[in-house]
């Protein structure tokens, strides 16, 4: 069992990072300067520690969504930094291969959960040999093609589980949540509804003259 | 220039350790892990003639003055051949000011112990760190270290089928309990895993208990607890939307018997699963000929191999309550008691969720749902069973 104060503190950390990703990026819009972002940044996640009915607001975020994954995690503290320093440890190549990886996984996985199925992907991350391949070879694959970030966050995600860090007891809630899946799969569609798009309105070719036909 | 190489070199040397010190427990783990043991279970007896006096008792376990609502009891023997039931009664199902409570049977006396409060939707909404908004159906497990477990259904978003488990310990027969725990069992949100019927033991000291999930589907499982309370395996008895609340009967260490309420079918029969690998794949289940007005059961094996069956005998309401045997192992049964039964145009809620044990002693105990207000005990013996 995890001590309360380390429960509370990584149970309040996806809802604190999301409203400081959030605060700060409220803050680009009011000026340049980066202190007032900071600033911004931590009052946006202070905000969560306001008590309402009885218990603080992070704990009805957290009664409703549960908690994040470490990829998700991680996510959300890359915008927090992009947003409040302009730097991230993630970049947009990086998001991508994740929010890939998290999609097809999701759409592997809840089906699963919700009894469509007769077999139970979930019950892979118990005694996650599968899984933690499936992660391994993510992550080297990442590193090989330039996306450093998502190779440590993979093996970040993995490392939390060996240390039991989250509530949970199976891989799959170190490596996917619905709030992430879902963000995921509605950027992936993004990315190929626009690139659908600009290939339907690209112009077409003009074709070459035949040899033999140029004008002279 | 040999800086520049060794700052080159620095990621890449992270990478290879984080990957070795985190890849590498998870795969050894997984390939050390020991197999699963089969059930723990006694050893079947032939039948014997039954001793002693027959003994049939009824009484209601929670004060004459009830509050409204009272459903969904649980037992559990303690050392000594003591009970302890655990219920959750409130003004009304769902409602924020329901609370689980136990009380204690002592075998001596004969009688029950004033309810006492274990927890509410608000006390474990702060225990676990998170908003709770009612507290539902609870079992209760006894290890062989005399350890008991509450297993509990909250909720913190929408209905019942948003429910989640949770756990307390009590290293004291239920006196003090620690406190709640949260079970993850779900990927989506945590939600939709909720539990009725008892629990069964491994030989390594392992917990099977049967669980149901409702969120989209309705289908049960055998979630495996290790002796430590941490969940290491889910195993799946039906998939599908229309069955569930699993009532699990280990007949050796490596066959068992599921029967699980009907939801929704047609056909108003329960149904009943097998497994022959100690609970690890369950047959597809199948339409037994015995009703199920969409309700729960319980089932037990007595030491002879007998199963006793506790189950609303009608298709369509839960106006009668009874028992059946089977002494093949579930494939037939007869019935052989009425428990209750409402009137002729007796407006009732029901006689439900009954919770069957057999204590060490071999008398078995009865705890059901009665009308919805109150929670009844029966207890009869073999004797009892044999003159009928």
């Amino acid at each position: 069992m995890r001590p309360p104060l380390l429960e509370q503190l990584l149970a309040a950390l996806g809802p604190a990072l999301a409203l400081a990703a959030a605060s700060a990026s409220f803050g680009r819009l009011l000026g340049p300067g980066r202190l007032p972002r900071l600033l911004l940044a931590a009052a946006g996640a202070a905000c969560l520690a306001v008590p309402a009915g009885g218990l603080p607001l992070y704990a009805h975020i957290r009664g409703a969504v549960g908690e994040l994954s470490v990829v998700t995690l991680a996510a959300l503290a890359a915008a927090a930094c992009l947003a409040a320093g302009g730097k991230s440890f993630l970049s947009r190549r990086d998001l991508s291969a994740l929010a890939a990886a998290a999609a097809v996984s999701a759409l592997a996985l809840y089906p699963a959960a919700a009894g469509a199925v007769p077999w139970d992907l979930y019950r892979t991350g118990y005694r996650p040999l599968l899984p933690a391949a499936c992660v391994l070879a993510f992550s080297v694959w990442a590193w090989r093609t330039g996306r450093r970030g998502a190779a440590f966050t993979a093996l970040a995600a993995l490392a939390a589980f060996d240390l039991g860090a989250l509530e949970a007891e199976n891989l799959w809630d170190y490596l996917i949540d619905p709030a992430g899946a879902l963000c995921a799969c509605g950027w992936w569609l993004w990315r190929v509804s626009r690139a659908a798009a600009r290939r339907a309105h690209r112009p077409c070719a003009v074709p070459a003259p035949l040899r033999g036909f140029e004008k002279r | 220039m040999k800086a520049r190489a060794l700052r080159g070199a620095a990621p890449r040397l992270a990478f290879v350790v984080l990957f070795c010190l985190a890849g590498f427990p998870p795969l050894f783990k997984a390939v050390t892990a020991p197999p699963p043991a089969g059930f723990d279970v006694a050893p079947s007896a032939p039948p014997s003639a039954p001793a002693g006096r027959p003994l049939y008792r009824e009484e209601f376990i929670d004060p004459e003055e009830p509050l409204q609502t009272a459903h969904c009891p649980a037992l559990v023997e303690l050392g000594g051949g003591d009970l302890l039931a655990v219920w959750y009664a409130g003004v009304e199902e769902g409602s924020a000011d329901v609370a689980l409570y136990t009380a204690s049977w002592d075998r001596r006396s004969g009688r029950w112990s004033s309810p006492c409060f274990i927890t509410d939707a608000a006390a474990t909404g702060a225990e676990l760190g998170r908003s709770v908004r009612k507290i539902g159906n609870a079992v209760l497990h006894r290890d062989e270290n005399g350890r008991l477990r509450l297993f509990y259904v909250t909720v913190s978003v929408g209905g019942w089928s948003g429910g989640a488990l949770n756990v307390k310990v009590s290293h004291d027969d239920g006196r003090a309990w620690s406190r709640a725990q949260r079970l993850v069992t779900c990927p989506i949100l945590n939600m939709g895993t909720l539990v009725r019927c008892g629990a069964v033991r491994y030989r390594d000291g392992s917990i099977g208990l049967p669980v149901y999930h409702e969120l989209i589907g309705k289908f049960g499982a055998l979630l495996v607890l290790g002796p430590d309370g941490s969940v290491r395996d889910e195993r799946r008895i039906s998939w599908g939307r229309s069955s569930l609340q699993p009532s699990v009967v280990p007949l050796d260490d490596a066959r068992a018997v599921a029967f699980l309420r009907q939801s929704g079918m047609p056909e108003r029969r329960l149904l009943r699963s097998r497994s022959a690998d100690g609970g690890r794949r369950w047959s597809r289940p199948a339409l037994t000929g015995l009703p199920n007005p969409n309700s729960s059961v319980s089932a037990v094996r007595s030491r002879d191999g007998t199963l006793w069956l506790a189950y609303n005998t009608m298709e369509y309401d839960r106006d009668n309550l009874g028992l059946a045997r089977s002494r093949d192992g579930g494939e037939t049964w007869e019935d052989v008691y009425e428990f209750a039964r409402a009137g002729d145009g007796e407006e009732t809620l029901g006689f439900s969720y009954p919770f069957l044990i057999e204590a060490s002693d071999g008398t078995f105990h009865l705890v059901y749902s009665w009308n919805r207000a109150r929670i009844r005990h029966v207890r009869f013996n073999r004797a009892w069973l044999e003159a009928l």
